[in-house]
């Protein structure tokens, strides 16, 4: 259908989905880790 | 206005994805995940009150029993195995044990010790946390020994003072955990959680100390619990099971959480805030704005010490808010809780804006499990009769409490609220005079397997809640509206001590009584006796003088009164029926032993 943007909001999407799990699961563990060792040491 | 190119709609609908992703997370994910969590923690806490109320006061025991509890958990894990949530025991930084007694010696073999207890995590890894104990409040924030739950605040320091002048057995356990989702968040902030309750054991005194805070159940909640964590039990719909405890954040998720249930019709999931008595302690409960559905109930039905309506259909107490049309509120209730037996759990329907307890607040803290499985509920009379029975720890564990039958009445009220027994076959005494109660008698036969010569102790609970409620109030007021005063003023009179203390309400009192299987076959003569010495005990002087001025109270009334004379008259044929009637049952059942 003519400008209903499926593609884009499907793309959309996919991307978002994967910059969230990039984000939660795998970037920001690791800079939390390197950033404050100590303190994940502590934790673990 | 929308994008037209590609690269913005693109833009706008990642925007658009990530915004609502998190938003569901935020809704959604974090809610369930913090009843998980929160409920296996406090199913720990559970497990921990358990062996410290088993094991208590020797403190030998208590570490090793502790010891052994982790220890096995360690092995078996922690929580429903099927959980996606469930906390895994690499969670658990530490548990800290805060136990003080009045006792020096026990003090200071407890104080200081630190526990390393060796689990496997991830089938593999070997790891280990620590369990600590200390008897001095300030060395809970000591960083030197990295066990303590070194976030508590003053506040909790103090709450742990104040308690102490009240009670001098504060135990307070803290949990310190790691959540599993929000690790990363908390290595940013470089917070645990710690989940803290404070418990008391059942030996402990009875304050005397008239002077207490007013606490706001939030402020008491976050005074106990200093992460904020609030209390609350998630029960089925049914209410007759309270299996899961949990513990959430903040008033704001736990509303949350109602609106969720809400907007998605869960009617199968309830949400409650819910006190449990001290041992034996009066306190003031104050509830305000209650709306339409507010209700107090008590898995000790029926509720004896409020004003409440009847349910009987679902067998539970409901007070509602009937008298006033439904959609009016009542403002500062005001309930007073006098001797209120220990392990008496009120829930609180999740409208109550603000509950305000006041004077000897103490434990207030959350059990989970049925009222049958806890094991403080031990009122001061029995204390005193298991101190004469050979195993203190053995009593604890075959404390039982159940819900006896309604015994009718004019009206819908029970006598046998409550009923505590403890004997060696504690199971096989609930189910006699639980036939009992039901008109079973028939259904009474070799059930108990006691030798001759065991002591027997039945402890009653009895509840008097005469018929008023609201109709007797509307009655007394000369109108509609509600009028708690009278109510309490009129419970003066309910006093089984006999004693004329205004303003303290006794509604209710345990009685006791205490023998021992007869080594031979009782003749009839001693039967009889038997049953007459547990009818005479059961009726006591008290206990008809208190039913005497309530008789002259209500006569002084003239003939407005000639109801409650009624039910009085009614109580007390009804209440001798029962009594009889259980007797009968004792010493029959004695006498089928003897067979």
């Amino acid at each position: 259908m003519k400008g209903s943007h499926f593609t884009e909001f499907t793309i959309g999407f996919v991307l978002s989905m994967f910059f969230i799990y990039f984000l939660f699961v795998v970037a920001l563990p690791k800079v939390t880790k390197s950033i404050l060792p100590e303190v994940v040491r502590d934790i673990e | 206005m929308f994008p037209s190119n590609r690269g913005s709609v693109l833009l706008v609908s990642f925007a658009t994805w990530f915004f609502c992703a998190i938003l569901f997370f935020l809704l959604v994910i974090t809610p369930l995940w913090i009843l998980a969590v929160t409920r296996e923690i406090g199913k720990l806490h559970e497990f921990i009150h358990l062996n410290l109320a088993a094991n208590y006061p020797n403190p030998e025991n208590i570490v090793d029993g502790l010891k052994n509890l982790l220890e096995a958990m360690g092995q078996q894990g922690l929580g429903d195995a099927n959980s996606p949530f469930r906390p895994r025991l690499s969670q658990i930084r530490n548990i800290s044990v805060f136990f003080r007694t009045n006792n020096d010696q026990i003090n200071g073999m407890l104080s200081g010790q630190i526990h390393s207890i060796p689990f496997t995590r991830e089938g593999t890894q070997t790891d280990e946390f620590q369990l600590c104990f200390y008897s001095d409040p300030s060395n809970l924030n000591d960083e030197h020994t990295n066990c303590g739950p070194r976030e508590l605040d003053e506040k909790y320091q103090s709450l742990i003072r104040d308690s102490s002048n009240y009670i001098s057995n504060p135990i307070v356990v803290g949990i310190t955990y790691k959540p599993l989702i929000f690790g990363f968040l908390e290595d940013i902030f470089g917070t645990n959680k710690t989940s803290v309750q404070v418990y008391y054991p059942k030996f402990a005194n009875v304050p005397t100390s008239t002077e207490a805070p007013v606490l706001n159940i939030d402020t008491f909640a976050n005074y106990v619990l200093p992460t904020t964590l609030n209390t609350g039990v998630l029960s089925d719909a049914n209410q007759r099971c309270f299996s899961h405890v949990f513990l959430y954040p903040s008033n704001f998720i736990f509303n949350l959480l109602v609106l969720l249930k809400t907007f998605f019709n869960f009617d199968d999931i309830v949400f409650r805030k819910y006190v449990t008595t001290p041992l034996g302690l009066s306190f003031v409960l104050k509830i305000q704005d209650m709306g339409a559905d507010t209700y107090i109930r008590t898995n000790n039905d029926p509720m004896p010490f409020v004003d409440v309506e009847f349910e009987p259909s679902q067998g539970v107490v409901v007070y509602q808010n009937s008298n006033s049309g439904g959609n009016s509120t009542f403002e500062d209730l005001e309930i007073s809780l006098q001797n209120a037996p220990s392990g008496h759990t009120f829930v609180l329907s999740d409208c109550f804006n603000r509950v305000l307890f006041d004077r000897n607040f103490h434990t207030l803290s959350l059990y989970h499990g049925e009222v049958f499985e806890q094991v403080t509920g031990v009122p001061p009379e029995t204390e005193l009769v298991t101190n004469q029975t050979p195993n203190k720890v053995e009593f604890s564990k075959f404390m039982l409490s159940f819900l006896a039958p309604s015994v009718k009445f004019w009206g819908d009220m029970n006598i046998f609220n409550d009923v505590r027994i403890n004997t060696p076959d504690s199971m096989a005494i609930q189910t006699l005079i639980y036939n009992l109660l039901d008109g079973s008698l028939q259904a009474i036969t070799d059930q108990v397997s006691n030798p001759p010569g065991d002591a027997i102790t039945l402890s009653f609970l009895f509840n008097i809640n005469p018929p008023y409620t609201s109709q007797y109030l509307i009655n007394m007021s000369g109108g509609s509206s509600f009028s708690p005063s009278i109510f309490f003023n009129l419970n003066y009179f309910f006093n089984f001590q006999g004693q004329a203390q205004t303003g303290n309400l006794k509604s209710a009192s345990y009685k006791t009584v205490s023998f021992n299987i007869p080594q031979e076959p009782p003749s009839p003569d001693q039967n009889n006796n038997l049953a007459t010495n547990i009818l005479r005990t059961m009726i006591s002087d008290d206990f008809r003088n208190s039913l005497l001025n309530c008789y002259e109270h209500f006569q002084n009334c003239g003939p407005q009164a000639s109801n409650q004379v009624s039910w009085l008259e009614n109580f007390r044929e009804t209440t001798e029926r029962a009594f009889a009637q259980l007797a009968m049952a004792v010493f029959k059942h004695l006498t089928v032993l003897q067979k």
